[in-house]
């Protein structure tokens, strides 16, 4: 029996989106071209002891954004390989049609038959091997543009309390000192606000650091241990942290009592798995703030937090380690922090609902809903 | 604590006209989802359009979301630096332009 060939999405459409797609950041490189000129008058009219900080602050977006555009230009040019094939074969398949309506008339005693047939038969597998080729060769391309590692949060926080299991203590130092600092930087107003800096990294060069019981594993440039076979690649520019955003957790009210769940995470909290560490890590920390206030009476607020904070990344990492499969940290991040206030506002906007539905399904952006609510 | 030197009008002139362009990020991120839905539909059923659903997140969203939080942590936070030097709390002004450092790895 000989089957129709397949039907063929039209090249021409598939080209026209493809330069859609390739000119979506044409707006914004040039508004960041604008906007690095004008930060760049910065040092002229601000100068303080830390000013060169600010004056670095555009450097990851500039950059990011560069990248995006180079990404954007590889994927324009598989998609538009992959548009020439498509209409290559949108060309062939009447012709095999055709031919398929005339095999379906003729009678296996006719003369030629078994040629015609094994030509035929042929020159569909061959249309079907291309077409096949070629949305491999395009996906792979797509594939390879990665640019972020999605360590799941079992991964982070294994790497961050586990010296038992074997990663690195000196990731879980250096992070318990950063989140301390930070902790420690917004701790002197009467808002309290405790950020837990999430990092997704991006890696150049993935080689395999150490193999343990059978697995190998990378070292991220934030020293965390994750399985090679999880990460991938570009070879855009020297590899670096991203802070892609952050757990925030504030309280107008520094000497009262924490709301145990907050009010976002009340519902959703069960019933998302991507954000289930977060919401768990919240809970644990207002829990265990709550009970400080009563059995550290003396304590200072800052030491209290402190450790709370310790305690909950802690009791967060066990409880997550058995149970979360899958859910990455970038997913939690948008979802969890804070972000509808302040420098986050960017979030509250179609960028943020995108990155809700993306990253954390549709839950995610249900979540985001409830945190606007409660942040407004 | 060392001196420091601040126009504060053209400080904030600078800021605002910068966040005022910010929402590019919001314009860049619907624009991809948007060709990016098109091509899907277009190619369904094959490989490509799963990989272009995993393109959309990572890299594009991720990296427009990541750049969009940068650039505004970027101004807020030296608004809020500047807001506190004005008002003289200078270790606190200090401690908040740190936090604005980029992260690089080594």
């Amino acid at each position: 029996m000989i089957d129709y060939p397949r039907e063929i999405p039209r090249g021409t459409a598939v080209q026209d989106h493809a330069d859609t797609l390739h000119d979506s950041l044409d707006d914004l490189v040039e508004t960041m071209t604008t906007v690095t000129g004008r930060w760049d008058e910065l040092p002229a009219v601000y100068q303080t002891p830390e000013s060169q900080s600010v004056y670095d602050a555009m450097f990851v977006p500039e950059n990011l954004v560069a990248d995006l555009g180079l990404v954007l230009d590889t994927a324009h040019t598989a998609l538009t390989t992959f548009a020439d094939v498509l209409t290559d074969l949108n060309h062939r398949r009447p012709g095999l049609v055709a031919d398929v309506d005339r095999w379906h008339e003729m009678s296996p005693s006719d003369p030629g038959f078994a040629d015609f047939e094994y030509d035929l038969d042929q020159r569909l597998w061959t249309f079907d091997l291309d077409l096949d080729i070629a949305d491999e060769d395009c996906e792979r391309v797509l594939d390879g543009l990665r640019l972020f590692v999605h360590l799941p949060l079992t991964d982070v926080v294994t790497g961050l309390s586990s010296s038992a299991q074997g990663v690195s203590r000196d990731a879980l130092a250096e992070y318990l000192g950063v989140v301390q600092q930070r902790a420690a930087t917004t701790m002197s107003t009467t808002t309290v606000t405790t950020v837990i800096d999430i990092t997704v990294v991006r890696i150049q060069d993935i080689v395999p650091d150490v193999i343990r019981d059978g697995v190998a594993y990378s070292e991220t440039p934030n020293g965390f241990y994750v399985p090679t076979a999880r990460l991938t690649g570009l070879q855009l520019s020297p590899p670096r942290m991203v802070v892609v955003g952050s757990v925030t957790i504030t309280s107008t009210n520094l000497h009262g009592a924490l709301p145990v769940v907050p009010r976002w995470a009340r519902v959703g909290g069960r019933a998302l798995p991507v954000l289930g560490a977060g919401v768990s890590f919240t809970g644990h920390l207002y829990e265990h703030y709550n009970e400080l206030l009563v059995t550290e009476p003396y304590m200072s607020d800052a030491d209290r937090w402190n450790e709370a904070i310790n305690y909950a990344l802690f009791v967060t990492g066990a409880e997550t380690a058995g149970g979360l499969v899958g859910p990455v940290v970038v997913g939690a991040l948008f979802a969890v922090g804070g972000l509808p206030t302040g420098p986050g506002a960017a979030l509250t906007g179609a960028l943020g609902a995108l990155a809700g539905g993306y990253l954390g399904g549709t839950g995610a952006g249900w979540l985001a809903e409830q945190i606007w609510d409660w942040t407004h | 604590m060392t001196s420091w030197t601040i126009d504060e009008p053209a400080t904030r002139a600078i800021l605002d006209a910068v966040e005022d362009h910010l929402s590019a990020f919001d314009r860049a991120g619907s624009d991809v989802n948007d060709a990016v839905g098109e091509l899907v539909a277009q190619t369904a059923g094959l490989r490509t359009a799963s990989a272009l659903e995993t393109f959309a997140s990572d890299p594009m969203l991720i990296g427009l979301v990541s750049a969009s939080e940068h650039a505004y942590s970027a101004v807020g936070g030296t608004r809020g630096a500047l807001d506190v030097y004005v008002a003289g709390q200078e270790e606190m002004a200090a401690s908040m332009e740190r936090d604005l450092a980029p992260r690089l790895a080594p």
